[in-house]
């Protein structure tokens, strides 16, 4: 008898768990939290979602993004819209991962958590022109982000406030805007980027005297003065 | 195998009956091994009256308890090593001429495939290049230029019987023969970091005209439209585009 008991829960566990993870397999929310969900981001992004730089791998800040913005990014990693790119090498890093929650409803859950941490407050660039930064965003920028860039979930617009936003990490995506590793046919906001910065950017930075780096750094740092409310 | 994996290349069937040798021989190993353990454990088990023996195995009679298994088990091995190397040097030690050639790179976490672009030749501008699906044509001699953007990872194939690791800094060259058109699974063998086991791709075996009707329409961006959004969980593959090549 007493050898027979582990023996049985040995077979009740081996069932119980085959059972947990068909219903997994099947896709089935598994009711976690947006808190405990959050643990499969902390590796890359650091356990307060402001980021980390691991050897030649930086990682954004996520912390205190807009829930909204946040599940719409999630859900283009999910369905291929973003991160699908051969070069977008951090982007395929990101669709793997956004695959790894299990569902709608986890996707929700863990942008409300992310939305909810301290955003990472970043300084302006001092060496850089803010006022031709705040004329270039209130030709390029403003229209969509917001005149203090609070963004816009408008679901014809879906801009989303760039103030939370670290500025390497929004000016890495300006290139890959400018490259076509971002912003695919099937991105509406996406494509929407594309001409505003490969296209009218720099046309206004030259307008201004600007080069596009010099025009890039300017906005980078205007932003960082703006206060991301309505 | 086929039962449990279907085996879709010319080379399945060679490896499956290494898989079905070395199975039958460690299973009539294993089941002989337990049966006298059982049958000494019944036949000698503790009796009233009966002191234990202590066996030294010092007479030859006792040793031939060890030396026989052991020469026989040796002879078994001896019979898996001349099966394996015919095998082993058909798929790993010869390569056939190439029909087509795909480059597959490796990097966290997802494949890219390159395939020959309407100019029939890799490396060039009009190479279509796909993260997650791969395409190939069936009864075609295909060369995989295995490589990797990071780290480890290991290039497999499942139905194809197909498995390689992908190196940082190496160009790995390996080929498989297609027979069976269909749909299957692509994955990542070799643990490769947080999201390895979200590393799966799809590779589509087709008759050459469906296989020109793919990369006519992808040449033509008609795979790039936009889609309607995936329903949970998200497709595999991310569609084809055409870029630019280093």
């Amino acid at each position: 008898m007493r050898t027979s008991l582990p023996f049985a829960f040995a077979v009740v566990a081996t069932l119980a768990m085959s059972f947990m993870s068909s219903r997994a397999f099947a896709g089935d929310p598994s009711g976690l939290s947006g808190k405990q969900l959050f643990f499969r981001c902390v590796n890359c992004h650091g356990a307060d979602g402001q980021g980390l730089k691991a050897g030649t791998l930086q990682v954004p800040s996520i912390a205190g993004l807009d829930a909204w913005y946040l599940e719409g990014q999630i859900m283009k990693f999910r369905n291929d819209t973003r991160g699908a790119h051969p070069n977008d090498t951090k982007g395929l890093m990101m669709r793997a991962m956004a695959r790894s929650l299990n569902g709608d409803a986890e996707v929700k859950a863990v942008s409300a958590y992310i939305a909810s941490l301290a955003p990472k407050v970043e300084k302006p660039d001092t060496s850089a022109d803010i006022k031709r930064g705040q004329q270039l965003y209130t030709m390029v920028c403003m229209a969509c982000h917001g005149a203090n860039s609070q963004g816009n979930p408008d679901p014809n617009i879906r801009a989303p406030s760039q103030v939370a936003l670290e500025s390497w990490y929004i000016q890495e995506q300006l290139v890959k805007f400018r490259t076509g590793v971002r912003g695919s046919v099937k991105d509406l906001e996406g494509l929407r980027m594309v001409p505003m910065v490969r296209d009218a950017l720099p046309l206004m930075a030259k307008n201004l005297g600007a080069t596009l780096e010099e025009a890039d750094r300017d906005i980078l740092a205007y932003i960082n003065t703006l206060s991301g409310k309505p | 195998m086929n039962h449990w994996i279907k085996g879709v290349s010319s080379y399945a069937a060679d490896i499956d009956g290494l898989f079905w040798l070395v199975t039958a021989l460690i299973g009539f190993w294993f089941i002989v091994a337990q049966g006298i353990v059982i049958y000494f454990a019944l036949k000698y088990r503790r009796k009233e009256g009966v002191k234990a023996a202590y066996i030294t195995g010092k007479t030859w009679r006792e040793l031939s308890w060890v030396f026989i298994p052991v020469v026989l088990v040796v002879m078994c091995d001896g019979w898996i090593d001349v099966a394996t190397a015919s095998v082993w040097h058909n798929v790993k030690e010869t390569l056939p001429t190439a029909d087509h050639k795909v480059g597959v790179m490796g990097q966290q976490w997802a494949w890219t495939f390159s395939h020959e672009g309407p100019d029939g030749k890799l490396g060039t501008p009009d190479d279509i290049v796909t993260v997650d699906d791969l395409h190939v044509v069936v009864n075609k001699v295909i060369h995989v230029d295995l490589q990797s953007k990071d780290v480890l990872h290991s290039f497999s194939i499942p139905v194809m019987r197909f498995k390689q690791d992908t190196i940082p800094g190496r160009s790995i060259t390996g080929w498989f023969k297609p027979t069976v058109p269909g749909v299957y699974d692509v994955q990542c063998a070799e643990i490769c970091g947080l999201g390895h086991g979200y590393m799966a791709a799809r590779i589509t075996v087709q008759t050459q005209a469906d296989y020109d009707a793919w990369m006519k329409a992808v040449a033509a961006g008609a795979t790039a439209l936009p889609g309607a959004p995936a329903a949970s969980p998200a497709p595999a593959a991310a569609p084809a585009t055409q870029v630019p090549q280093k």
